[in-house]
């Protein structure tokens, strides 16, 4: 038998028609997953805008606490007058309101960032943010906060979570990124934030 | 409404805009994603697994191509994808023996012809027989279909211009029939 020529193509061309004829489109059943999804992608798109500026914000106003707490440590060993009153409350654990509101700003600081990249792992931006926070992180394990075991155990966490957000580049396959969600799952960092934020506030 | 307009609109929540958006596209979805699957339940899955995915991914549209061309990259990288997961394409890979067994017991010639068309469609590699589909069966040009392949026209057309090769050789059986 002979290969069909061009014209002969085109009949069964035609013919191809009916491969796999669509029956008509069922618009409306497909649309209302379709919406509900939309609707769901927009409300989250909604919250992770507004956790941006919530911690934009944020991250100015904990900066100038953290820098307060730094300079408080650093001045310390100076010998204070005697019969001069000490202007700063220590609580049972020891550690001041001062370190503890920072330590407050700090872990809801954690804590948006941490969201966000639960958001939207697949974001570059995370980098230079947790560099910051690790810093923050750092200073206050050194410092007189640390002195408080709970306060102490999420610091140590959170800063090895940091670490592995410092070290995201840009285009790291998602391998590297779900390590660091289950880093923070296991963990169970987020509710950890969540809850020992209230007990570190004034 | 201009495109980068509907764009805004549709990811701002506009459900206006999110239904317009919808209805503009989703017939021509619908329709390569059955070609493609061969079955209602699959193509409806495949066309709102579209959908979802061009809003998240919507806010990096830049406009550099149409809309269209850009939701079809989705589409086709969606049923391809659907198609591969669910082992279809070696599933329906038929053996051409048996397929002439049942043109043999068939009753009519008219369905005789439609069932060693379709087996012909299916022995074709996945990339010779998307680009049928695409072409000569739902009409897209080269130019969509390499933007939506991510291939150059170039390899669009011999892609083409080859599964008709193979497409003629396979039907050569029934060039009496297509020579009336």
């Amino acid at each position: 038998m002979s290969e069909l020529d061009e014209t002969e193509y085109e009949k069964v061309r035609q013919r191809m028609q009916g491969y796999h004829q669509p029956p008509a489109t069922p618009k409306e059943e497909m649309w209302g997953a379709v919406r509900a999804s939309w609707q769901d992608q927009a409300l989250k798109r909604k919250r992770t805008k507004q956790r941006k500026v919530w911690y934009v914000r944020g991250l100015a106003a904990a900066a100038i606490l953290i820098l307060g707490v730094a300079l408080g440590r650093m001045s310390s060993p100076v010998a204070i007058p005697s019969g001069s009153v000490v202007p700063v409350v220590v609580e049972e654990t020891g550690v001041s309101a001062a370190y503890r509101l920072a330590a407050s700003r700090h872990f809801d600081q954690a804590e948006t960032l941490l969201l966000l990249f639960e958001d939207d792992p697949s974001d570059d931006q995370f980098a230079p943010q947790a560099r910051s926070l690790l810093t923050t992180t750092r200073i206050l394990l050194d410092s007189r906060a640390a002195s408080d075991p709970l306060i102490k155990d999420i610091l140590l966490d959170l800063e090895l979570v940091l670490s592995q957000l410092v070290h995201l580049e840009p285009g790291n396959d998602l391998l590297e990124r779900e390590i660091i969600t289950n880093s923070v799952e296991e963990n169970v960092l987020l509710p950890r934030l969540r809850n020992l934020a209230p007990t570190t506030r004034l | 409404m201009q495109e980068r307009q509907l764009v805004k609109r549709v990811l701002e929540g506009d459900p206006e805009a999110q239904r317009h958006f919808y209805d503009t596209h989703v017939d021509r979805v619908f329709r390569l994603a059955f070609r493609m699957t061969g079955d209602e339940e699959s193509a409806r899955e495949c066309t709102q697994e579209t959908f979802i995915k061009a809003f998240a991914k919507l806010d990096g549209f830049r406009g550099e191509a149409a809309l269209s061309t850009w939701l079809h990259s989705v589409a086709t990288s969606v049923s391809l994808g659907w198609l591969r997961k669910m082992k279809r394409l070696d599933q329906r890979e038929v053996n051409l023996e048996k397929v002439e067994k049942v043109v043999v017991v068939a009753e009519h010639r008219e369905s005789m012809l439609d069932s060693a068309i379709t087996t012909a469609i299916e022995k074709l590699s996945e990339g010779y027989r998307t680009v049928v589909i695409m072409h000569d069966i739902e009409g897209y040009t080269h130019e969509e279909i390499g933007n939506a392949l991510g291939i150059a026209v170039g390899t669009s057309k011999v892609r083409l211009s080859r599964a008709r090769v193979q497409l003629r050789s396979m039907l050569s059986d029934f060039a009496e029939e297509f020579a009336r």
